[in-house]
């Protein structure tokens, strides 16, 4: 590839590598220990583990700190993103580890729940940043969302002068694709990529369909016209498409940022019931 | 033949104006071609262009190109045309020779070379033979032995004496003057002795270049490179006051034509001291002023430049109205003559007794004066449509508020900027617009005009009529004829003709005043008084190259005192004396000094050199003390004043040897001469590092500085341009004789081309060996019939090897200018000359050709991305700002970064730009932002000085002294510069952000300032590469959108380096 090197791959997989070591003596202490009354989180190799997972767990609530600390003169927010990826990663392993495998129905297992969630969410991203941007830009095809809007506006202008000498069956089909269009909505409209309902497609077909007979200037503008109406179309697919990709790049953010909250408040009740308790 | 002829460039070739070439065979031919006998290297000349030919005592011109056109006193000819004398006659657009024609009595007078000889001999044998001859020349048969002692060099040059030359490589300074005809040991001495035998063709004999017609060399005028180097420049002749003892204040009649601030101040203080005078002024009182918007704020710049203590008149930074206000009050309580709304016709007349032809809004009429002060500015007369009707009061040449016209029906004739701005404002406001262009493309306006226009135009909005011009006005609009001899009426109730504006040029020129050079910036020169070469006539402000405000006060205020006898000293003096504090003497020495041993900045006039050492830095230096080093971006040039440096550049003659494995040489520079001219050249970085042998005086003058003085003093261009090309030469062949290395610099030639010009084509007969001296030249080459890039050549490195390699091959790829770009031209014929005899040339276009072989095969890999770098912009960019779309996930949090780190105002945009997607599946985008170009336009003209360039390269804005005038937006190529309100407040802190997070603002978009708000200045505002943040342990810069992107698709790069790269791991 030419070009930047992925965050994946930043110095090195020097993250990947800290992660693996990690795990690796994780799995090493855990695999040699045998506390008096059997493996459990509350072993002090378990308090090790946990201790080691909360800390993790709060430095990478700091990432959403570090993004929006314009002035650092750290690492490169791409360093973080990949210590966050690896470390969020290597999360999945080292709490079950710390819990010596034990699950229940309690808060102690939901805030494990909760992080998962996040993990995988997390997971969903990585796959959407790596394969999306491709797309988008292939869908963009350097031309920026700006123009295309520009360019719609200018097509509606052009429409509304070409149904001028017609028919007001043209006119009403120009207004409605004028007026009935939409780009956007709610979220899951955004991310169909496609309005069923698109002004524009409706106008295009009554002007496709239409029976008027008119004389040999009228079909000029009548051509010209559907000609601008299916370009339109064309542009608005393009533009839709592009908030799809747009939609997707954020979909799993969704997820991932109040689970992560919701994992943090877990994980405090688990700490603090842990302690009150034991 | 009894009759003889010569041609006088006039215009259009700056560095050739005046030059005088006889045309004297039977058939003298005129092109940009090397073979022409007259040549003329423009690029808008046909290599062939036209020949003049004798028949008997008849002279003909014949037209011959088959693209350009030629035109006889402003007539357009075709074939042949019979010539008097004293045509004008004009090749192509610009070049302008005037033909004399006069019996054969008069040749032996005449300093003039025959187009189809050696040089004629020169008038005056003393004054050449006394300054620096071609040393070059001594190991020729041809040089007589020298006769004249080094003691009868004019005083300028006396200084170097003792220092080396320029071109010494590695050579120690040599304690005394050799004996006469020591060379060539001696040929690094610029004061070793010369030939005075006048006769001596600049080229030995044995060269074959009879057939080139060589410049005439009229008294005092250089002769060769050494001459040039050295400082034996010709200073043409200075505006000198006399000094008369003061006239009687009774006596003077003196009139001040244009009521700017000079022309004010001159005004009030004339009113102060009773003499009699009047203000002329064709518009109102501080026009330019007037017709700035409303609530503007005018700047007061340079903040540490002083008014006149005695001057009546206050100015400091406020807004337009406050300003206006001021100086109307103070021309009326001072009791200053002002006649506005009257313009002058003609001057006619001598100092004492001048007769003023004048035009008011009663008639015509006349003014007596003794003294005239001429501070008119320099934006000129707008050009009128002068034909029947134009009296018409709705037919107008300035459109002041377009929303002062609704439902008009309006007609814009011109299609400038200005036209395009007017048209497009009142159709925006609802009036029917029609815009008439001469011709049928646009193709004087800014890219972005151009596009409205055109949009405009295409949608209906506006009107547009082609191909025609205004012939007449009748009562109820405009008749226009159009190409094909047609009329086509337009009713209008309003018509404003933008047709540009004359520069006062030709008017000073009618009065007698001389300019410098032909170049088109060049300025006029008057003397410390401000008298110029026309006594009694007095010229100040803008005109003679002083366009900021308090400048042209104080010369207003001086001027009168100077008229009057009465001693006065500049308002500079208290802020120069300064600078030189800690070299002592008063500021009246230092500038005699510098002008007896700087010979480079001795043709300048007392005010330019004043304004020199107002601008520039002096600095005392111990030894050892390193100035700059190599790679730096810095561009500032030195003088020294006293002492003596040491320049250490690599060895760069093999391209193939890795730059840390490259050999340092050294050279010495010694008093009186200067260094850091490559960077005034070529922008880039230094070549070489720079450090104190002994304690030194230098003088440090700003790149801007130093340009406009290039521009407008031509002596002062020709020595550093001269001792670019030996120091370029002596870093491509350190080891070659000196002798041979002037000998190439003085036959070469510096050509120029504009962006996209061919410098030579696949298959042409070659002219020689280019080194590119400025921007950057692409070489393509045919594959399978389509033209493809295959090389980008940068300033410092050489073009054209091959074909001049192999004699009787021709060129083997098509170069063109990349960018606006400069070349140096070794013709043909010395380079291959010494191709047989020198090595090291030989070996070097050896090794060149090697390399292209080489990098041909590799460059079919990551061509198209190459390609497309180049296309998209990456020409010019020394840091380009470059996205990977496939790793972009559209956060847009470099765009947040940005704003953050800059006041709220992101001075990227993400998504413009082009993207490119690469044979290897990346995605190359580069988004809107400033790539800190090699030579950056912005810095063009910038009236404070506020854009400055790093050492690492990066341009900066200084919103401390950016005035807001908008200069560098418009000169920016890439639409990267915006103005924008400045905030240097940092904001609310991270915490807060995080709690209450704001929309970052995009430069342009944020909320508009309410009309009149004075207090919102927009400041010219673009990427800084974020100096404010600090810099990598590496030294680079850190830039805040490179550092926030989440997944690093974003980076910064060397847009050369990443070429290699991409060849590195595709290849």
């Amino acid at each position: 590839m030419i070009g930047p090197r992925t965050f994946l791959e930043y110095q090195n997989y020097r993250y990947l590598k800290v992660s693996l070591v990690l795990l690796l003596l994780s799995i090493g202490v855990y695999a040699f220990d045998s506390p008096p009354g059997g493996r459990s989180g509350s072993s002090w190799t378990g308090y090790g583990l946990g201790t080691i997972s909360a800390a993790i767990i709060f430095w990478l609530m700091w990432v959403g700190v570090r993004k929006r600390d314009y002035r650092s003169t750290g690492a490169p927010l791409k360093g973080w993103v990949s210590a966050h990826v690896y470390l969020g990663t290597s999360l999945l392993l080292l709490v079950p580890l710390h819990s010596a495998f034990e699950f229940g129905m309690n808060v102690h297992t939901l805030a494990f729940a909760l992080m998962c969630v996040v993990i995988f969410s997390g997971i969903l991203g990585v796959a959407f940043y790596a394969l999306v941007p491709t797309s988008m830009t292939r869908n963009r095809n350097n031309i920026t969302l700006d123009a295309m809007l520009e360019r719609i506006a200018e097509i509606d202008a052009e429409c509304r002068i070409a149904a001028g000498g017609l028919p007001d069956y043209y006119a009403r089909a120009v207004v409605t694709s004028i007026d009935e269009t939409h780009i956007g909505g709610g979220f899951r409209e955004q991310l169909s990529g496609k309005d069923p309902s698109c002004g524009t497609s409706r106008a295009l077909k009554s002007l496709r369909t239409s029976d008027i007979d008119l004389d040999g200037e009228g079909k000029g503008q009548e051509r010209k016209l559907v000609e601008l109406i299916a370009r339109k179309e064309l542009l608005l697919k393009q533009i839709r498409k592009d908030v799809r990709f747009k939609g997707l790049l954020d979909l799993w953010l969704i997820f991932h940022v109040p689970f992560a909250f919701a994992t943090c408040a877990a994980l405090i009740v688990h700490i603090f019931v842990v302690f009150w308790y034991h | 033949m009894s009759m003889r002829a010569t041609l006088t460039v006039m215009s259009g070739l700056p560095n050739q104006a005046g030059q005088v070439f006889s045309v004297g065979a039977e058939t003298t031919t005129l092109g940009r071609g090397l073979n022409c006998d007259i040549q003329l290297p423009d690029q808008s000349i046909s290599r062939l262009h036209a020949e003049v030919v004798w028949e008997g005592d008849a002279l003909f011109l014949v037209h011959k190109s088959q693209v350009n056109r030629t035109l006889i006193n402003g007539e357009e000819i075709q074939g042949r045309v019979p010539l008097s004398g004293g045509e004008e006659i004009q090749l192509a657009d610009q070049v302008v020779l005037r033909l004399k024609i006069e019996s054969a009595e008069a040749e032996a007078e005449s300093p003039v070379t025959d187009a189809s000889g050696a040089p004629a001999p020169l008038s005056d044998a003393t004054e050449l033979g006394s300054a620096e001859a071609p040393q070059a020349l001594e190991s020729e048969p041809a040089a007589p032995p020298p006769a004249s002692p080094p003691a009868q060099r004019p005083a300028p040059a006396s200084a170097p004496a003792s220092a080396p030359g320029p071109l010494s490589v590695s050579a120690p300074a040599p304690a005394s003057v050799p004996a006469p005809g020591s060379a060539p040991a001696a040929l690094s001495q610029p004061a070793a002795p010369v030939p005075p035998t006048p006769a001596v063709p600049p080229t030995p004999p044995a060269e074959p270049t009879p057939s080139i017609a060589r410049p005439v060399r009229g008294k005092g005028e250089v002769t060769s490179i050494e001459d040039l180097l050295e400082g034996g420049t010709q200073h043409h002749v200075r505006p000198v006051s006399e000094d008369t003892p003061p006239p009687d204040p009774s006596s003077i009649k003196l009139v001040v034509i244009g009521a700017g601030p000079a022309g004010i101040a001159a005004g009030v203080r004339a009113a102060e001291r009773k003499i009699e005078h009047t203000l002329l002024e064709r518009s109102v009182l501080a026009d330019t002023i007037v017709k700035y918007q409303k609530g503007k704020l005018v700047m007061a710049e340079p903040p540490q430049l002083p008014l006149q203590a005695d001057l009546k008149m206050i100015f400091e930074e406020a807004i337009r109205e406050q300003v206006i206000e001021w100086w109307a009050t103070a021309a009326s309580e001072a009791g200053t003559n002002l006649v506005e709304a009257t313009e002058v016709l003609a001057i006619e007349g001598e100092k004492g007794n001048f007769t003023i032809n004048l035009r008011g809004p009663n008639g015509a009429g006349s003014l007596q004066a003794t003294h005239i002060v001429l501070s008119i500015g320099v934006q000129g007369d707008l050009r009128k449509f002068g034909v029947p009707g134009d009296d018409q009061p709705w037919v107008t040449y300035q459109l002041d508020d377009p929303g002062a016209y609704e439902d008009k029906r309006v007609v814009v004739v011109g299609v400038g900027d200005a036209g395009i701005e007017n048209a497009t404002a009142l159709a925006e406001n609802g009036n029917e617009v029609t815009i008439v262009n001469r011709r049928d493309e646009i193709d004087r306006a800014k890219p972005m005009n151009k596009a409205a226009i055109e949009a405009k135009i295409k949608s209906g909005e506006i009107n547009y009529l082609t191909n025609a011009s205004a012939d007449r006005f009748e009562s109820d609009g405009a008749v226009f004829k159009t190409k094909d001899g047609s009329e086509v009426k337009v009713e209008a109730d309003l018509v404003i003709g933008r047709l540009g504006a004359t520069p006062p040029r030709s008017f000073l020129e009618g009065l007698g005043v001389e300019f410098p050079s032909a170049d088109k910036e060049a300025i006029p020169d008057v003397s410390e008084k401000y008298e110029s070469n026309v006594p009694g006539i007095y010229m100040v402000g803008a005109l003679v190259g002083y366009p900021l405000i308090k400048n042209c006060m104080n010369q207003g205020f001086e001027v009168v005192e100077h008229i009057l006898g009465q001693p006065v000293k500049p308002a500079d003096e208290p802020v120069i004396a300064q600078k030189i504090e800690a070299i002592g003497g008063s500021v009246t020495e230092m500038l005699h000094r510098i002008q007896e041993t700087v010979p480079t900045l001795s043709p300048l006039t007392n005010v330019q050199l004043r304004t020199l050492m107002f601008e520039s830095t002096f600095r005392v230096e111990e030894a050892g003390k390193t100035i700059y080093k190599r790679a730096d971006f810095d561009n500032t040039f030195f003088s020294i004043l006293e002492g003596e440096v040491e320049l250490a550049y690599l060895d760069n003659s093999d391209p193939m040897v890795p730059e840390d494995l490259r050999v340092e040489r050294k050279t010495l520079r010694g008093q009186g001469q200067f260094f850091g001219e490559d960077g005034l050249i070529s922008g880039r970085r230094r070549g070489e590092t720079v450090t104190t042998k002994s304690r030194c005086i230098l003088i440090e003058t700003p790149r801007n500085t130093m340009s406009k003085l290039t521009r407008s003093v031509e002596d002062v261009n020709r020595v550093i341009d001269a001792s670019y090309v030996t120091s370029a030469l002596a870093t491509l062949f350190p080891t070659l004789a000196p002798n041979v290395r002037k000998r190439l610099a003085y036959r070469s030639e510096t050509l120029m081309h504009r962006a996209g010009e061919v410098i030579f084509a696949e298959g042409d007969e070659p002219d020689g060996l280019h080194l590119v001296r400025r921007g950057t030249a692409e070489v393509y080459k045919k594959h399978e019939g389509v033209e493809e890039q295959i090389d980008s050549i940068r300033a410092g490195s050489t073009l054209g090897e091959l074909a001049v390699l192999h004699p009787g091959r021709l060129r083997t790829a098509t170069a063109r200018a990349g960018v606006d770009c400069e070349t140096v031209l070794f013709p043909v014929d010395i380079i291959l000359q010494y191709v047989e005899s020198e090595r090291e040339i030989r070996e070097y276009l050896e090794r060149k050709e090697q390399e292209f072989i080489i990098a041909d095969a590799r460059r079919q890999h990551g061509r198209g991305t190459m390609m497309w770098l180049q296309k998209a912009g990456g020409k010019e960019a020394t840091d380009l700002l470059m996205i990977d779309e496939t790793l972009c996930v559209r956060c847009d949090n470099c765009e947040k970064a940005c704003a953050e780190t800059h006041g709220g105002v992101s001075r990227l945009k993400r998504e413009a730009g082009a993207t490119y997607m690469t044979s290897a599946g990346s995605a190359l985008h580069l988004p809107t932002a400033c790539q800190h170009c090699e030579n950056p336009k912005c810095m063009t003209d910038c009236p404070p000085d506020a854009l400055h360039r790093d050492p690492n390269g990066e341009v900066w804005i200084n919103d401390e002294t950016c005035i807001g005038c908008g200069n560098c937006e418009a000169y920016c190529p890439y639409d990267v510069i915006k103005m924008a309100k400045v905030d240097n407040d940092p904001g609310p802190g991270l915490l807060r952000r995080l709690l209450f997070p704001k929309r970052a603002v995009k430069a342009g978009d944020e909320p508009k300032p309410a009309d009149g708000d004075a207090a919102v200045v927009k400041k010219a505002v673009k990427c800084d590469l974020c100096r404010e943040l600090p810099a990598k342990k590496s030294g680079a810069p850190r830039a805040a959108c490179v550092a926030s992107c989440p997944t690093g698709a974003i980076v910064r790069i060397d847009p050369g380096e990443y070429v290699d790269e991409i060849y590195e791991r595709q290849g």
